[in-house]
């Protein structure tokens, strides 16, 4: 376990993996879909959108209807290219307008949100990586894991920084802190005991290949990319992460919608633009497949304070080189609406039933019942 | 053990004991054989388990003299907690500043913006710092406990409200009323300006609703997902417009704003204003629910079964939601002692932190602590939505797990910061600071955005990035991509980190602690007082002041083994070993390091 190299041919080989990844990407709080493929050709649009409305000249312009918000010009360019997918009017049956509610359902894909169930995640890594010898198969990488990655037979590894991604105590000591069996008669010690081994055995390959990551694309700072960055990172060492989450904040737009809007999309566009450019230095990075969702889009008529109220139908992104990109369901009315929202026309678990194909996972079993996987991949 | 732990009684506690206690008509020395009076098991882990749930727990000796008095002395004294509690006075006195403001010119305002903002922040870490002392020193610590529980659950965030006077006040409603009547409280959330601001209900107007206020209000202040509809949302919605804040942050109700209609919330039909609903929310069963559930399940760490749910919220809402005599039947269920309850909740961090302070009876600066827990998300006045935070095993993760373990070295002295982190000789970690000051200035000369630190408090940076104030809001956003994280104790680097820089989450810790930290411990002196001659008392003495909870004998064997091979290691019998502080304080400081970042230390 010296050496990437070493733990790859000792843990990851054998099973005839396709070192394919996937990355997935959470615009918390809800992201407008209105004001990231901006409808700039329906004059609804333009009346309902009067304070938070994108001029049509700034728009990077998909077709005579819809385009990209001005500070997604890499995203933009990129499509052009192939390689992105836009996902319009996704959602899911009766939408719940709670962001923790709606989150739940995204991240167990199960509508009645988390009822004992694990993440979605969890159950793909449970069902397609079933022994346990790699606790870092799903990774989350920042603060505040999603439930998605729950589980409770493969719980993901954590980490912020990868700096103080191990125990920095005595050496000596370390053993003594997860010798203990899983017999204590304490179901929780029992899990934390199995949270401090997988840290333990994780820490010391992750560290090894993050810390000393170099590339020459330039990420920009902080959120999200530094996360993206060593994400980057664990693709390409082919340490055997399968899923790699990150999670963005900030789009909870209720108000000032036309000034924080933008200053997300701009910072997004920015960190995945670099990531994007990144993975392409090696095998195992052109088979990435990156995913961005919101729990929700927002309201189609601005409220009174320059922002949006919680909605129902968004716009997700499927990136990298396995995409087969274009534009993927249709743009939903903006009059025909479910109770002032948008009615959704792609369920969302369409996208992850293929998005678990391409990780070589049964959707029907992961999900509990059969989605016709939407050809993004 | 217990001679030295009677010190660390405060004196108030101390003092409380004679307080009358309700139908007990016994006196503190009389009671001390009828504990089978109750069917409360009561014994050393009941005991500790009342303090961690009930406060932030207690040293083993406190513990033992706790059990000498009967369960319900010990919760009315809980209950009455400390009357002497003087909460620092702040001035709301920003108005000066922000007329003046309005004259200056562009960067001016920019400078002047940043320096407010920077003021600001320090007052609310100065708050919150008075805040987290009082649980360190425990004099009123339900009253704390349950603050937490209610900041969390009227979760209000900094970096939305951007004014530290708001939240103080909204903290001080929460206080106040901690074991008063949640009736009140939730009157008071509708009309409080944090609340409004955070909620956007200054904008929510007749004609042009904004929901957020009326969703959250129901969805978690109140009644919780599914016990409402999204039409009555909107009704409630209408109900509280007007309900606003003037631009000084003070609450104003603006009738124009107000839609006068009637509107049909829950099945019911009425000119509904902001107080109506709140009467008409409290009526629903749904409601006595959810805060019922809600108290349980934090306490606890479990959710309770639907008998207990129904049997506990039919009595709040007997009591007109007074949450006194709520948790003294609570504190007193022989149920919350039950076996799947007891050392089965993963501390947060502020519990872990202060809990270890306290055990470890080490003197810490709550700044150092704050510091700490938002490292691990745990940040005070900023909790990570409007949901406040997930509590219980949602606290760990394998990197959550590992980086408690690395604070408490920190704070024991036991991690070598400048060899781990191969800082180069020449440069002290501790003075990072300067470094980034001088950085600092150095770019406000070029550029004249940044502004200068001119002193070390933890959130100098942060300030920079702050772009709007309150109604002083230009809307420029031409910062330096700080405005997502920016919070009170989360620092952002002035300059490109340096490859050898330390990560943020030891270097915000380092910075908080100041180059004078030094852990003041002394376990060779605690150990010698309490006469643990042998490997096995020693560890045993340390396992059990340490941990809030009694640890399984597997791990105490691995624990000995351990530290027997260390003291073997440098030498010493056990007999000699206490004698040579120089050498055995190290090595028990080093136990103390591993038994802290134990699984078992993450549970209370």
């Amino acid at each position: 376990m010296a050496t990437p190299g070493v733990s790859l041919s000792m843990l990851g080989g054998p099973r005839g993996e396709n070192e394919r990844t996937l990355v997935l990407v959470e615009f918390k709080g809800g992201n407008d879909g209105l004001s990231t493929i901006v409808p700039f050709g329906d004059d609804v649009y333009h009346q309902v959108r009067k304070r938070t409305r994108i001029e049509p000249k700034q728009v990077h312009r998909i077709d005579e209807y819809r385009g990209f918000a001005p500070g997604l010009k890499a995203l933009s360019r990129r499509y052009a290219t192939g390689k992105v997918a836009v996902i319009q009017g996704v959602g899911y049956p009766n939408p719940n307008l709670s962001h923790f509610k709606s989150l739940e359902i995204w991240h167990t894909a199960d509508l009645r949100g988390r009822a004992g169930n694990d993440g979605w995640v969890g159950r793909l890594s449970a069902e397609t990586w079933p022994d346990r010898d790699l606790p870092e198969r799903t990774i989350h990488i920042g603060p505040e894991a999603p439930y998605s990655l729950a589980s409770s037979t493969h719980p993901p590894v954590a980490f912020h920084s990868p700096d103080t991604y191990r125990w920095l105590g005595d050496r000596d000591a370390e053993a003594t802190l997860d010798d203990g069996g899983e017999d204590s008669g304490s179901s929780v010690l029992d899990r934390l005991r199995g949270v401090m081994r997988d840290a333990r055995s994780s820490s010391e390959r992750i560290l090894s290949v993050v810390r000393r990551y170099e590339t020459k694309v330039d990420y920009p700072g902080a959120d999200p990319g530094d996360a993206l960055r060593n994400a980057a990172a664990l693709i390409h060492s082919k340490l055997g992460c399968r899923v790699i989450s990150i999670r963005v904040g900030g789009f909870d737009t209720h108000a000032n919608q036309v000034f924080d809007h933008p200053d997300r999309m701009r910072k997004v566009d920015a960190a995945l633009d670099a990531f994007l450019t990144d993975l392409q230095r090696s095998e195992a990075g052109k088979k990435t497949l990156v995913l961005a969702y919101s729990e929700f889009g927002r309201r189609v008529r601005e409220n009174g304070s320059g922002g949006t109220d919680h909605g129902k139908a968004g716009v997700m992104f499927a990136m990298g080189e396995p995409v087969k990109g274009g534009l993927y369901g249709k743009y939903p009315s903006l009059t025909d609406l479910d109770d002032s929202d948008l009615r959704f026309n792609v369920d969302f678990r369409r996208v992850y039933a293929s998005a678990i194909r391409y990780m070589g996972g049964q959707d029907e079993v992961v999900l509990g019942q059969r989605f016709e996987p939407l050809k993004i991949v | 053990m217990s001679r030295r732990i009677t010190l660390l009684v405060p004196a108030a506690l101390l003092g409380l004991l004679a307080l009358p206690s309700a139908g007990l008509g016994v006196s503190a020395e009389a009671t001390q054989t009828e504990p089978q009076e109750t069917s409360i098991p009561w014994n050393r882990r009941t005991v500790e388990h009342l303090y961690n749930r009930a406060g932030f727990g207690v040293r083993a000796g406190a513990a033992a003299k706790a059990l000498r008095r009967t369960p319900e002395e010990v919760v009315e004294e809980l209950l009455s907690g400390s009357k002497a509690v003087e909460p620092p006075y702040y001035q709301q006195g920003t108005t000066v500043e922000m007329a003046a403001m309005r004259a200056m010119d562009r960067s001016d305002k920019r400078r002047a913006r940043a320096l407010w903002s920077r003021d600001d922040r320090a007052q609310l870490l100065d708050y919150s710092s008075w805040w987290v002392d009082r649980m360190v020193r425990h004099d009123d610590p339900l009253r704390d406990r349950m603050s937490l529980f209610w900041h969390g659950l009227f979760a209000t965030n900094y970096q939305t409200v951007k004014r530290s006077y708001d939240l103080i006040e909204q903290h001080r409603l929460i206080r106040e009323n901690a074991l008063g009547s949640y009736s009140d409280l939730l009157h008071g959330i509708v009309k409080d300006p944090a609340m409004i601001a955070f909620l956007d209900n200054e904008k929510n107007r007749k004609g042009a609703p904004n929901e957020n206020l009326a969703r959250e209000l129901m969805e978690l202040f109140s009644l919780g997902e599914g016990h409402y509809t999204e039409d009555d949302v909107k009704e409630v919605a209408r109900a509280l417009t007007g309900e606003s804040r003037d631009r000084l942050g003070n609450y104003v109700y603006a009738g124009r704003y107000h839609d006068g209609g009637r509107k049909t919330i829950l099945g019911e039909t009425d000119r509904f204003d902001a107080d109506g609903v709140v009467d008409l929310i409290l009526r629903q069963t749904a409601c006595s629910r959810y805060i019922a559930g809600r108290i349980i399940t934090y306490l606890e760490g479990v959710e309770p079964d639907e008998v207990r749910l129904a049997e506990y919220a039919a009595w709040l809402k007997r009591h007109d939601y007074e949450i006194e005599p709520f948790l003294r039947k609570l504190l007193l269920d022989p149920r919350f002692y039950r076996e799947e309850v007891l050392a089965a909740r993963v501390m947060s961090p502020l519990d872990y932190y202060v809990g270890l302070t306290r055990r470890l009876s080490m003197n810490v600066d709550s700044k150092v602590l704050i510091a700490a827990a938002a490292q691990l998300d745990q940040r005070l006045f900023d909790p990570p939505s409007v949901k406040g935070w997930d509590e219980g095993e949602a606290w760990i993760t394998t990197g959550s797990l590992l980086q408690r373990g690395n604070t408490t070295g920190i704070l024991l002295g036991t991690i070598d910061v400048r060899a781990t982190f191969q800082l180069k000789p020449e440069r002290d970690p501790f003075e990072v600071d300067t470094e980034r000051r001088r950085a600092a200035a150095e770019a406000q000369r070029r550029g004249g955005e940044a502004v200068g630190d001119e002193n070390t408090e933890p959130m100098d940076e942060a300030g920079m990035g702050d772009d709007s104030m309150g109604g002083m809001d230009d809307g420029s956003m031409d910062d330096g991509g700080m405005s997502m994280g920016d919070t009170m104790m989360r620092t952002e680097p002035a300059a490109d980190d340096a490859k050898d820089d330390l990560p943020k989450e030891i270097r915000d810790v380092l910075r908080t602690m100041g180059p004078s930290y030094r852990p003041q411990v002394n376990l060779n002196y605690r150990l010698r007082r309490m006469k643990t001659k042998t490997d096995a008392k020693i560890v045993g003495a340390l396992l059990e002041e340490l941990l809030a909870i009694p640890v399984p004998e597997d791990t105490r064997a691995r624990v000995l083994e351990h530290f027997r091979a260390e003291r073997e290691r440098i030498g010493l019998t056990e007999e000699g070993l206490l004698k040579n502080p120089e050498l055995a304080e190290p090595l028990l400081r080093r136990l103390a390091h591993l038994i802290l970042s134990l699984p078992e230390a993450q549970l209370s």
